[in-house]
């Protein structure tokens, strides 16, 4: 019987009739030509007549050996085929697993999965094929195997895996103690065999604990991943019926599922969703806990949860570790303590985890190889990808998207990536400071909503400008939107001091980034203000603050003042941080450079070189002891005791400044590649100790290579090529080649008088060389009017140039003044200063 | 709150899989529930299906005075215990099929033959493929015969459990019984 629409509707209006002969009519009528659909409705007619109370009783359930009936069923001491079954291990929806006992071809215990009683429709039998059919494409030694498959007696499916003796990952960690480390190298494994699942075209959509056992193989812990029961192979498609319906995908375990799981529109699930549950998985390993705690998901109403999981965001490990009761066995369970636990977890660890957990799938790792990559660098420590906060990578795109000069994008990067860094561990500071009496769970909420808060602000910020621009005025883009950030701060925090405070802080690192030194100033002012007014007079936030103060101080060439400051932030630093903290060493740094351009009364630099050598290698050592040999921040330091060492000048100093600065370049180059601008200033300082050192090749080599890195990034003529390109002509002139070095001194003296303006007060630095050298080509006009700016420029700035300059400048211009005129060379020195020029670029 | 009860509202929500992990934990409930009440029995003791369904809902979901469900919500869950119930029964008829044809079960553990006679009941194989056949062309059909005769709802809960009128499942019903008992004696499934 077919259309059974029509038939239905015929078979009502008949039923209406009330006479078979009208009936009859009826039907002749309206199956007028369909003989079929007559027949049809004739026997339900026939039907209908002695239907009688068909169906009207519900079913019973009984008679003979119902009892038996219901509870056949595989269980153990069955055997099917070559396997006798031994006990049952598992049970879930669709199948239930033993451990059973091979016997032919060869003896093994194994693993057998069968489909349940009562569950062998064609569609679930077609799901359990593909489940075994995913199995069996994998070949991976941390993915269980199938073996076998076949039917048993009463027809139902099954297959045979190879049997993991095992227990579940978190409980074997938790079992023997195992230190963060060792976890981590446990994962690992797991991350492959994920991945080789993927690369297969299978996601897995149930990693959680429970499916993934470690077995110990030959004293080797050897983890194992099961289960790919609800694992959808990606060609799978998906039936939906009625309400009452086919089967179509299950759902993982709530506890581990990603936020697109969590949405019902299982279509749009992939490879990602595993790195997510991956993410919780690291997460548990390190706390002890899932992102979402168990206890309150199973408390909760369940679209609530699904809400829960998509929308909000968990704490990072670190400030779950903070609010957690049972931290000490915690601790203990991982072969450390408590504080020592929280430490290790919090930084790179807590940015590997949260990156796994975005809610926004491209914001993860986009394979499982990226993920165990970043861990083992972790490792390995080396500085790993994930970054922490929404901001970097807004900006990392921005820059992309508007084609920015690599460097303005990476310092302002690597600005940040320092400032959120520093901000995240600001807060702590800011909320423990102002709230020292709440509870510690009150705390690390705030203190993850806080740091959360700060890093969306800034990417709000970076992300909310129009991409407008024209190629070539990036700066002046980024510079608008960093005015229009402060703004912000400025006006939308006015309630929330602490959060304006550390945002200021990190404002000031992208001002230093785009080398706005005076806005870096000003910025920096208005920070000790606001943390003053905050927090009072002696902590952290106001350290901080001095501390910025004094480095723009140093740029904007106010030496002694930078000075006072910065030494009174180092003391601060150390009363509130305790010595040797990563704010001190920056401190330390930035004096040492200060010192660097000082002079005391008599004209004497030595002094101040000394202390800023020591200052130096105070600063570098507390970057060696909290970052280890490897990282950015103590290349820095290298750096900084590079260049104190070669100004002293001496063939001690000279030999360890050189041995220092490549140290550097190794570390430096590890780390950015060849393409960097802080490689670059390395070379370039390399460059001058070979100077000093009279290996002129080898200097002018250096020098070029930084000049050439430095305009591949920034484009030509920009000011951190200043000091470069004198140098090179420092070089040149050495060599005997005049031209070129007169040509190289040029363009020093262009780029500065271009970038900052014609009064620059380095600018004398380069001009007097200059005019020497024009003065020995015989060129004396030209010579006395450079010298005679250069006299004229440090007269506008008295007490601020280094008085060798101002007395070298001075003795040049009498000395081609004389060539020239005979006695009568007196320099004279203009009439009005003109307007100060305050430098705006970084010179070395 | 309980699995069921969440699994209830991810159906509502339209997932299309939900059913699939309700049926598994309604069925293994059925199963326990008849088990232990036959058990409990004289061998050859009958148990009414719609006793068994509502006392497995009570265990599942909990008493109406409890989570605030509608009737809808209630509507799943009977959807998916008659579901089990008729895979329960069909599976019974299945072995008994077998038992009958001298299949293989080696390890079954018969019980001594009972004096008391089975009393008549419905072809449940030949009811079984009949309803898959109404079931291609007419869902909703079909569905209101799985309520009402494995679940054992009555006209009005059944409705209800649906979403329709009554009017409407009295229509549905109608033709419904009359289609597959026409089907059935077609395939000369019917005790005469």
């Amino acid at each position: 019987m077919d259309n059974s629409l029509r038939l239905e509707a015929i078979f009502f209006a008949a039923l209406e009739m009330d006479s078979p002969a009208e009936r009859s009519a009826y039907l002749d009528d309206a199956c007028a030509n369909d003989g079929e659909l007559r027949a049809s409705i004739e026997k339900m007619f026939a039907a209908q007549a002695v239907a009688g109370a068909f169906l009207e009783q519900p079913a019973i359930v009984g008679g003979v050996n119902a009892r038996v009936d219901l509870a056949i069923s595989e269980r153990a001491g069955s055997v099917i085929g070559p396997y006798k079954l031994l006990e049952q291990i598992g049970e879930g929806g669709m199948g239930v697993v033993f451990m059973a006992e091979q016997t032919q071809p060869i003896e093994r215990t194994v693993a057998m999965k069968i489909i349940k009683p009562g569950m062998d429709t064609r569609h679930v039998i077609a799901r359990f094929e593909a489940e075994r059919q995913a199995l069996a494409m994998m070949d991976h030694p941390n993915i269980a195997q199938v073996l076998d498959a076949g039917t048993t007696e009463s027809g139902r499916p099954y297959f045979v895996m190879e049997l993991v003796k095992g227990v579940s990952i978190t409980r074997y960690c938790d079992d023997r103690c195992l230190p963060v480390r060792a976890r981590l190298k446990l994962l690992l494994p797991v991350c492959q065999a994920v991945q080789h699942a993927h690369q297969k075209g299978i996601i897995h959509r149930d990693i959680k604990p429970t499916n993934i056992l470690v077995a110990e193989y030959d004293d080797r812990a050897v983890p194992k991943v099961i289960d790919f029961g609800v694992a959808k192979a990606t060609i799978q498609k998906l039936t939906e019926r009625t309400m009452f319906t086919e089967f179509g995908q299950v759902v993982g375990t709530v506890e581990y599922m990603s936020p697109e799981q969590a949405k019902f529109n299982q279509l749009d699930v992939d490879t990602r969703s595993d790195i997510y549950s991956l993410g919780v998985l690291l997460y548990e390993l390190l706390t002890g806990s899932t992102p979402f705690e168990r206890q309150r998901l199973r408390d909760t109403a369940f679209d609530e949860v699904l809400r829960i999981i998509r929308e909000e965001e968990p704490p990072t490990p670190s400030a779950r570790l903070s609010v957690c009761s049972s931290l000490p066995s915690i601790a203990a369970n991982r072969q450390t303590e408590s504080a020592r636990l929280r430490k290790e977890v919090s930084g790179e660890l807590d940015w590997v985890v949260m990156k796994a957990l975005e809610k926004d799938r491209d914001r993860r790792y986009d394979s499982a190889n990226h993920f165990a990559a970043d861990i083992e660098r972790h490792l390995s420590n080396e500085t790993v990808e994930a970054v922490p906060a929404s901001a970097l990578y807004r900006i990392r795109k921005f820059v992309r998207r508007h084609k920015l000069g690599v460097a303005a994008g990476t310092a302002v990067s690597a600005a940040l990536l320092l400032g959120i860094a520093g901000t995240t561990g600001g807060m702590i500071w800011a909320l423990r400071e102002r709230k020292a009496a709440q509870t510690n769970a009150a705390l690390a909420t705030t203190q993850a909503e806080r740091s959360d808060q700060v890093a969306r602000f800034l990417a709000d910020m970076l992300q909310g400008v129009a991409p407008s621009v024209a190629i070539g005025r990036d700066t002046t883009l980024l510079r608008e939107i960093v005015a229009e950030t402060a703004d912000r701060i400025d006006k939308d925090l006015v309630d929330q001091p602490e959060v304006q405070v550390a945002l200021y802080i990190t404002l000031g690192k992208v001002y230093f980034a785009l080398q706005r030194y005076q806005e870096m100033e000003a910025n920096a002012r208005r920070t000790l203000q606001l943390s003053r007014a905050t927090y009072g007079e002696e902590n952290t936030a106001t350290a901080d603050a001095l501390v910025q103060l004094g480095w723009s101080q140093l740029f904007l060439r106010n030496i002694s003042d930078g000075d006072a400051v910065m030494r009174h932030a180092i003391a601060m630093q150390r009363k509130v941080r305790g010595a040797g903290s990563a704010e001190e060493a920056d401190a330390l740094c930035v004096l040492s450079d200060l010192l660097r351009n000082e002079w005391d009364s008599g004209g004497d630099r030595r002094v101040k070189l000394s202390e800023a050598e020591s200052l130096a290698r105070a600063g570098l050592a507390i970057r060696r002891k909290r970052f280890g040999n490897e990282r950015g921040e103590t290349a820095w330091g290298l750096h900084t005791l590079a260049v104190v060492l070669w100004e002293e000048q001496t063939e001690g100093k000279l030999a360890e400044a050189e041995s220092t600065i490549r140290e550097g370049i190794a570390i430096r180059r590890t780390i950015f590649g060849e393409e960097h601008p802080f490689l670059a200033w390395d070379y370039k300082v390399l460059g001058k100790i070979l100077y000093s050192k009279h290996k002129l090749n080898e200097a002018e080599e250096c020098v070029l290579k930084a000049l050439a890195t430095m305009e591949r990034i920034d484009g030509k003529g920009k000011l951190n090529q200043m000091d470069m390109r004198a140098t090179l002509g420092q070089i040149f002139r050495e060599r005997g080649k005049l031209a070129e070095a007169e040509t190289q001194y040029r363009e020093a003296v262009e780029i500065g008088s271009k970038e900052v303006g014609p009064s620059f007060l380095d600018l004398p630095i380069y001009l007097t060389p200059l005019a020497q050298i024009l003065a020995e080509q015989g060129k004396l006009a030209e010579a006395r009017a450079t010298s005679q700016r250069a006299v004229d420029i440090c007269k506008q700035y008295p007490d601020r140039v280094y008085p060798t300059i101002e007395t070298n400048a001075i003795a040049e211009l009498r000395y081609i003044a004389s060539r020239l005129d005979g006695d009568q060379g007196a320099s004279h020195l203009s009439a009005a200063p003109p307007e100060i020029q305050m430098p705006n670029g970084f010179v070395e | 709150m309980g699995d069921v009860t969440q699994i209830i509202l991810e159906i509502e929500h339209g997932d299309a899989g939900a059913a699939d992990r309700l049926l598994p934990l309604v069925y293994n409930e059925l199963r326990r529930l008849a088990a232990i009440k036959l058990a409990q029995e004289k061998p050859g003791q009958t148990l009414q299906a719609t006793a068994l369904v509502h006392d497995a809902y009570l265990r599942l979901v909990g008493p109406t005075g409890g989570e605030p469900t509608q009737w809808d919500s209630r509507g799943h869950f009977f959807a998916a215990a008659a579901e089990a119930m008729r895979r329960i029964l069909v599976e019974q008829a299945r072995h008994k099929s077998r038992l009958k044809c001298g299949g293989e079960w080696k390890r079954v553990d018969l019980d001594s033959a009972c004096a008391v006679s089975e009393p008549p009941s419905v072809d449940l194989l030949a009811l079984d493929e009949a309803l898959n056949k109404l079931a291609t062309n007419q869902p909703a059909k079909a569905e209101l015969v799985k309520l009402r005769f494995f679940a054992g709802l009555t006209m009005g809960e059944a409705a209800a459990a649906m979403g329709v009128s009554l009017a409407t499942a009295e229509r549905h019903w109608t033709f419904a019984r009359t289609w597959l008992y026409a089907q059935m004696a077609e395939n000369g499934s019917l005790p005469s």
